[in-house]
């Protein structure tokens, strides 16, 4: 009930791609909301990362991806693991620490991974899952699968050292990776303006001999029509680009983020580029969907984001006495 | 068009926060507010925070106070809102969550103290003193830094106090022959055709024959020393120790199973190897045994103990022959030569 | 050739040649393995055999080695990492022991890392505190790796193989100055496999049990036959696998001898041997010592650089040698 089918294709090429763009983009508003709200109530440990005002980044690049495409994500993952086909259920579960969550209630929100639609896994190490990707990407290469990887990281994570050694390794290799920076202007408190000396983050592709693009990150077309372009490129073993999308969150870094560093005006200027409003107006004015369609699909948005937090929270809490035998993946005789 | 009641709660905003203060209130009763409007202020002891709307809407009720600590969840106001904000079904009972209690990792340890100040020993040292009884005070340490070693507790030419329990054991049971001096005894022997049979089956069967024979003759049970007759018939069996000789008592053998009264017999015998025969077999005694019949001592004299009337002692048996000598000594204020022969013959042809 | 007394370099490469062979999915990446034939000659001629697309050099990015060594291993590969330096370890931390070694946990079992990171290790050739280290302590304290030391190339070989075959990461680490040696075993041709978690009891002896890492298992050997001719015996057992770790034969020997020495090359504040040490202490087996443990590690400095100096930094043959008589004859 919580996974619909994953649809590839441009989000205006039809009614179809239509309704599933604005469908996805409005699961992981809806999702975050949810966060928001049981994690205010004392229900979740531990802190969360929210992505509301990102929606567009997940969606378009997922659009843009098969099954069997891989992707790595960060501590701000919810958006990745919906777009690329989670169970949002399981997502709560894990989030209430219940057994059948993703992860056991071993990883929490910043570990959730989902093999069967190629999710290696949010990470809350700040690049830590680039040179994953570039694994990933290793792996297809020599396996001849013909599949790519995504490295979803944000502007924070280009001054790592793992991106810098990542790129260049996936460069020099020509391997079927996509960089995807989703810059939101901050890092955790600091602004993009005092962490680069660069105007476009996408310039350092330069740096590394491969082509770097920026976008409109709240545009879901424009994103998807970048993602393909790159898509393309990889598979035709030209190797990787880097992918810059520009975007805002609405929301603090954490829970325990006051927005000291930012003002409201800042916010409230985002808020009206919000990308699910913007896709609605694109979609009313090209003719895709008209208004009840549009509010059918945030209907089903919530009733599904509901039913996973309802029956999330009939779940078991996680078990200790499993903890031991976790560790190590048994060697089989 | 349709309204929705949601109710705006203190929210959690650290890992740690449980309550918060509430700083303040910006809105009025009926106040229309819009999605993202600031609806109050609160405080933890990390933070201050402004509450924003979830909905457009307008302001229903406030049940919070400024000033109060509210705990987490805990409703601030009440808005009648036009979108429906998610609302999630609570009041299903969900597992308990119960974290496991903290628990200290720190397991005491136990150190046994020497009661006699600090005394260093190596570990096994420790293990065999506790085992044997030894007092660690009483072995002179010859490893470094004044510590007990191994060698210093398993060498017997050195471990004194081995030697001091033989000792002392030696001394109590010269005591006790010491003051056989004083009863008039008489000492009669006569030969018995005797069956090999193990030593503790032996002895078991010799025991409970006896105490069955005493029990006939009651005046032959009394208390040498009070002269009051004594309800049981306590058998004192001599037999090799840890530190010499001792004299456990078996009490009514007679009464037995023949096999519980063997595995006793066993039993005993162990004990008195370790040097650990149970305090409750030392007393009690109307007679003694002292079975020979599997050394190569062919006769002795058994002598009396104070408040025995009889004492017995059965050889080892003729090695041509087979037949063994047994004598008994009875006290003559109580028995006479003639009885006396009499009994023996009782034995012998019970045995 | 009847004459199988490899060195660890050679028994090594055999072992990751017969990988090569057996699985598709292995390969090879680090830096100078390829065309240079690794750092220390390890890799050889791996490259010629077996291409450079299994055989793969790659730029110095031990943090981006290793993390794309994980993606690939996340992703049905079976790569082997080598690290030319196991002090390099340090430029990869957050890959081994942030990604690598919890991932499996921390998603609750649904992706493992099947990956061996090979790196040399240790004191000896004059190459000062920045490349002579022994950081195994490091991670036997990560709950999520397995860590090997072997100690010989009949070792090497076997312990590689199995390490290759686990499905969990594996930290292996190689002495240096154990690459050039040759072996005093056979080493069989084949395949074969020593079991990781298991440890060896390499010679019994009836007056002192010692347990040794490393380079130390040959130099506590050397130490030995020298005992046996003043009528010292000595239990020598090797873990092989210092995470997880087998007790059992430690526990078993101390009831003979009473005696525990145990050596190490990593200095001793903090160090993995002390493990062992604690296993006895915390356990009954406490109870059959009858001298204090004796310890032999590395002295808590920077490896130094003059040869004098670096040999006085860890335990040589003649210290284990003195060690060993004066527990003797001071513990009766």
């Amino acid at each position: 009930m919580t996974i619909p089918p994953l649809l590839m294709g441009h989000p205006l090429a039809n009614k179809e791609n239509a309704s599933y763009a604005l469908l996805t983009m409005s699961r992981i508003r809806k999702f975050e909301e949810a966060v928001e709200d049981l994690f205010g109530r004392g229900m979740m440990h531990g802190t969360m990362h929210l992505s509301i005002g990102q929606e567009a980044s997940p969606t378009g690049v997922c659009m843009a991806l098969n099954l069997t495409d891989q992707i790595t994500s960060t501590h701000r993952g919810h958006g990745h693991c919906i777009a690329k086909g989670a169970d949002l259920m399981r997502m709560v579960a894990e989030l209430l620490g219940k057994e059948n969550g993703y992860c056991g209630g071993r990883g929490g929100s910043m570990h959730i991974a989902d093999v069967e639609t190629g999710n290696l896994g949010a990470n809350g190490i700040v690049g830590g899952g680039i040179p994953i990707a570039v694994g990933a990407a290793l792996s297809s290469h020599l396996m001849k699968r013909g599949t790519v990887a995504v490295s979803f990281f944000g502007d924070g994570a280009m001054n790592e050292g793992a991106f810098h050694e990542a790129a260049n390794l996936a460069a020099v290799w020509k391997l079927p990776v996509i960089f995807v920076c989703e810059n939101n202007g901050y890092g955790m408190s600091s602004s993009t303006e005092l962490a680069f000396k660069l105007e476009k983050l996408s310039d350092r592709g330069l740096g590394y001999g491969i082509p770097g693009v920026t976008i409109d990150g709240n545009d879901v077309a424009a994103v998807y029509e970048a993602t393909e372009a790159a898509v393309q490129r990889a598979k035709a073993g030209d190797g990787p680009t880097l992918l810059e999308f520009v975007t805002y969150r609405w929301k603090g870094h954490s829970r325990s983020d006051k927005n000291l560093y930012r003002t409201k005006e800042e916010i409230d200027e985002w808020k009206i580029k919000d990308p699910i409003l913007h896709f609605e107006q694109v979609v009313r004015e090209r003719g895709l969907l008209n208004e009840d369609e549009i509010g059918e699909q945030h209907r089903l948005a919530t009733e599904q984001v509901i039913a996973a937090v309802n029956e999330a929270m009939k779940g078991n809490p996680a078990d200790p006495a499993g903890l031991l035998d976790s560790v190590f993946k048994k060697v089989s005789a | 068009m349709s309204t929705f009641d949601y109710a705006v709660i203190m929210p959690k905003m650290s890992m740690t926060m449980e309550e918060g203060e509430l700083l303040a209130i910006r809105v009025n009763v009926g106040d229309l507010v819009k999605s993202g409007d600031v609806l109050f202020d609160v405080a933890t002891d990390k933070i201050d925070m402004e509450v924003e709307s979830p909905a457009d809407g307008v302001v229903k009720e406030i049940m919070g106070q400024i000033g109060s600590t509210m705990l987490v969840g805990a409703p601030v106001l009440m808005l009648e809102t036009t979108t429906q904000v998610m609302s999630f079904d609570f009041n299903t009972p969900s597992p308990v969550v119960e974290t496991p209690a903290e628990v200290s990792i720190v397991t005491p340890v136990v150190i046994p103290t020497s009661p006699q100040g600090s005394v260093k020993a190596v570990p096994k040292a420790r293990v065999i003193a506790r085992e044997r009884g030894i007092d660690l005070a009483s072995i002179s340490p010859t490893g470094p830094d004044g510590t007990i070693t191994w060698e210093d507790i398993s060498n017997p030419q050195l471990a004194g106090a081995h030697d001091a329990r033989k000792a002392a054991n030696r001394k109590m049971v010269a005591g006790a022959i010491e003051k056989t001096r004083g009863i008039p005894q008489i000492s009669l022997t006569r030969f018995s055709i005797h069956t090999t049979s193990g030593l503790d089956e032996g002895s078991a069967h010799l025991v409970s024959t006896w105490a069955r024979i005493l029990r006939r003759n009651v005046h032959l049970n009394l208390s040498t020393i009070s002269e009051d007759l004594r309800e049981h018939v306590g058998i004192a069996l001599i037999m090799e120790s840890k530190y010499g000789l001792a004299m456990p008592v078996f009490r009514d053998p007679d009464l037995m199973a023949g096999n519980d009264l063997l595995l006793w017999m066993k039993k005993t015998r162990e004990q008195a190897r370790a040097g650990k025969v149970p305090v409750e077999m030392l007393t009690g005694a109307t007679a003694s045994i002292f079975d020979l019949s599997h050394t190569k001592i062919s006769s002795a004299i058994p002598l009396l103990l104070p408040s025995h009337t009889t004492a017995l002692s059965v050889g080892a048996p003729n090695a041509s022959f087979g037949h063994s000598e047994i004598s008994l000594t009875v006290d003559l204020r109580f028995c006479d030569a003639l009885e006396a022969s009499n009994f023996l013959d009782q034995l012998v042809s019970a045995l | 050739m009847s004459d199988r007394k490899l060195t660890m370099s050679e028994a090594l490469r055999e072992a990751m040649a017969i990988a090569l062979d057996e699985r598709p999915e292995v390969f090879i990446l680090g830096e100078d393995i390829g065309i240079y034939g690794g750092a220390f000659g390890v890799t050889g001629d791996l490259y010629h055999r077996y291409g450079s697309e299994r055989v793969r050099d790659t730029p110095i990015s031990e943090l981006g080695i290793v993390g794309t060594a994980v993606g690939a291993a996340l992703s049905g590969m079976r790569p082997i990492v080598e690290i030319q330096f196991s002090d390099f370890t340090a430029q990869a931390m957050d890959q081994i022991v942030n990604q690598a070694a919890k991932i499996h946990f921390m998603v609750g079992g649904g992706l493992h890392v099947p990956l061996v990171l090979r790196a040399a290790s240790g004191s000896g050739t004059g190459a000062a505190g920045q490349h002579s280290q022994s950081l195994e302590g490091w991670f036997a304290n990560v709950p999520g790796l397995k860590v090997v030391m072997p100690s010989s190339p009949y070792e090497a070989k076997g312990l590689l193989l199995a390490a290759i075959d686990d499905p969990n990461p594996v930290i292996f680490m190689e002495h240096k100055l154990l690459y050039k040696v040759a072996g005093t075993e056979d080493v069989p041709e084949g395949a074969y496999r020593i079991p990781l978690g298991v440890s060896r009891v390499v010679r019994e002896g009836k007056d002192l049990t010692v347990v040794a890492t490393g380079i130390m298992v040959s130099r506590t050997l050397a130490a030995a036959h020298e005992l046996d001719k003043e009528g010292i015996t000595l239990t020598l057992i090797d873990p092989r696998t210092i995470s997880p770790l087998d007790m059992d034969p430690v526990y078993e020997s101390l009831e003979k001898t009473g005696r525990l020495m145990v050596v190490q090359e990593a200095p001793e504040h903090g160090g993995f041997i002390n493990e062992v040490i604690a296993k006895v202490v915390t356990s009954t087996s406490l109870g059959h010592l009858i001298a204090p443990v004796a310890r032999l590690a590395g002295m808590n400095v920077p490896i130094p650089y003059a040869p004098q100096l670096e040999k006085a930094a860890v335990p040589q043959v003649d210290d284990i040698i003195k060690k060993a008589r004066e527990v003797v004859a001071s513990w009766r």
